[in-house]
């Protein structure tokens, strides 16, 4: 994983910036929906924990 | 609404403490500590400030439409400096400026000074301290001053440089308008420029070199700061940094030329393309931004599209509520990223038809806009997204009480400290501008001063922030053979930034008074 990680840190890098800047959409998209916006806030964190590896 | 208590402050602070933890002492880059910064202040806000899903929710799409007006000017910055560099152009003006006097000081104001609040003005992050360290050094400087001079000299000019990027952040996270930011925002780095200028030569000649070099620095700073100020206050501080800079070559022009600065000749350098040439692609950014800002109808038709959200009213557990209304607007066509979009787009076609262009140009010229922009985009929406969800529940609002509370009456020579301290654990006054930028503005509202000079003296001091930011000077030290010893030179710079800083928050201290 961590081998994965450290080769792919770059695209990963660049998949995780897109993410970040389409996941808020989805979750201004999903309001007044509880279980959209707390799987839209779980993919925000997915892709934070993903930044805090290879940003 | 929150109660003040100095723990529940201390909690406020926390996603700001772990920032500043894991990138001074444990060497985290600002996407990754802005990461981290985020679960901080999720976890922060949802247990103690009453953050519901929801409020998260909107706090996230909020940030985004803030980062997206920063990045579109990074990104485009980015574009047109690679389209430019992939030329050779940057070096073809380094080579023009170095037949411009033989005199040690005039040389280190031009290439430290000038030229990188230049290269600052047309791309900014660290590229100034990373193209002109190796010159420095081409020119006979030692390492150690080679790296230190420009990391100071072009740090004033990092509000208004990179296509006002920082100051675009400011407006954009204050909701505050630039009319009302810009005069003293360009009136306290003007300042700065002066004091810039003089450090600059200190660092390598002490007080003598001083005396040598005071009257350019003089002359060449007022040319610079009040460029700065006229091109901000007139509404096109989009090149602010690159305008001054300009302005600044132009006068060193004159005043190497004064027999003071002519004793020592000048060597001729080779290039292969002229210094004329080599601006070009500047000389179009002028006129496509002066043509988009100062011409009434392209404006408006360039202005028709726009991005933007409406946002209804939130309300926190605690009941902390914020306003239903419009997120940031962004002018798809007539933002500034979009402007430097079509300079970039010409610049490129009038180089490629003169044959500046090896093949595969437009190829390297993408990949190395990635290279740059993701990692600085990480950061920016990492941090900018924290940013608003303390915003958003109150935590910044408690900081800003604190920060009132304990400051009192001294609290703007402190204010450009924020700044300084907000670009040292970022090493950008983008994101020190965005983490701190509310917060100096809600403290500067509870003290009953003026936002607009607390706020300049934040980007004051975020922009000095830069000459000690070690993500800016690792950069720097690693084009000289400097790589792994970057704490002499952060030694050399931190004086400066520190003494720099301190006169600013008297110039502050002193507005506060005139505004009051």
């Amino acid at each position: 994983m961590a081998d994965f990680l450290k080769k792919h840190s770059a695209g990963l890098a660049g998949l995780s910036l897109i993410g970040l800047l389409a996941v808020p959409f989805l979750l201004y998209a999903a309001a007044g929906r509880p279980g959209l916006t707390w799987v839209g806030l779980g993919l925000m964190g997915l892709l934070m924990l993903l930044v805090m590896k290879v940003g | 609404m929150t109660e003040f208590s100095l723990l529940k402050w201390l909690f406020a602070f926390s996603p700001i403490a772990v920032v500043l933890v894991l990138m001074i002492w444990f060497d985290w880059g600002g996407g990754r500590a802005g990461a981290a910064g985020w679960f901080t202040a999720v976890i922060v806000s949802a247990v103690l400030f009453g953050a519901t899903p929801e409020l998260l929710a909107l706090a996230q799409t909020k940030g985004i439409l803030l980062s997206l007006n920063v990045l579109y000017i990074i990104w485009m910055a980015l574009v047109l400096y690679n389209v430019v560099s992939e030329t050779g152009a940057i070096e073809a003006i380094g080579a023009g400026i170095q037949r411009f006097s033989g005199d040690k000081s005039i040389q280190l104001l031009i290439f430290g000074w000038i030229f990188g609040s230049f290269l600052q003005g047309v791309a900014g992050y660290g590229v100034p301290i990373a193209v002109v360290a190796p010159l420095l050094v081409g020119l006979g400087f030692s390492p150690l001053v080679a790296v230190a001079v420009p990391a100071i000299g072009h740090s004033w000019s990092v509000t208004f440089g990179s296509m006002g990027a920082s100051f675009q952040a400011m407006i954009a996270v204050t909701g505050l308008g630039a009319a009302y930011l810009a005069p003293w925002s360009a009136a306290l780095l003007g300042l700065a420029a002066y004091l810039c200028g003089l450090a600059a030569l200190h660092v390598y000649g002490g007080w003598r070199l001083v005396g040598h070099g005071g009257p350019a620095v003089l002359a060449i700073g007022t040319a610079m700061a009040g460029t700065q100020y006229f091109l901000a206050v007139s509404g096109m501080w989009t090149l602010g940094g690159f305008g001054a800079s300009l302005a600044g070559l132009a006068a060193c022009l004159i005043v190497a030329r004064a027999p003071f600065y002519r004793r020592q000749r000048a060597e001729a350098a080779d290039s292969r393309m002229g210094l004329g040439w080599a601006l070009s692609a500047y000389l179009i950014l002028i006129a496509v931004v002066s043509l988009g800002v100062l011409c009434g109808p392209v404006r408006h038709f360039l202005g028709q599209v726009k991005l933007s959200l409406h946002f209804p009213e939130i309300r926190s557990a605690a009941g902390w509520v914020t306003p239903a209304g419009h997120g940031a607007r962004i002018s798809v066509f007539g933002h500034g990223g979009a402007l430097l979009a079509y300079a970039s787009l010409i610049s490129f076609l009038v180089y490629r038809a003169r044959g500046y262009y090896s093949p595969g140009a437009a190829g390297r010229i993408l990949a190395k806009t990635i290279k740059s922009g993701v990692p600085t985009s990480l950061g920016i929406v990492s941090m900018v997204c924290f940013a608003m969800i303390m915003d958003q529940c109150g935590m910044t609002y408690l900081l800003a009480e604190g920060v009132s509370r304990i400051f009192g009456a001294t609290y703007p020579f402190f204010a450009p400290w924020i700044g300084l301290l907000g670009a040292f654990m970022t090493g950008s006054n983008t994101n020190s501008n965005v983490v701190f930028g509310v917060l100096q503005q809600r403290t500067a509202d509870l003290a009953g001063l003026s936002a607009a000079v607390i706020l300049a003296a934040q980007t004051t001091g975020g922009a000095l922030g830069s000459m000690i930011a070690p993500a800016k000077i690792i950069v720097g030290c690693s084009t000289v053979g400097l790589a792994g010893r970057e704490g002499p030179v952060l030694r050399a710079t931190i004086k400066y930034g520190l003494t720099i800083t301190g006169l600013i928050g008297l110039a502050t201290t002193l507005a506060a008074i005139l505004t009051r």
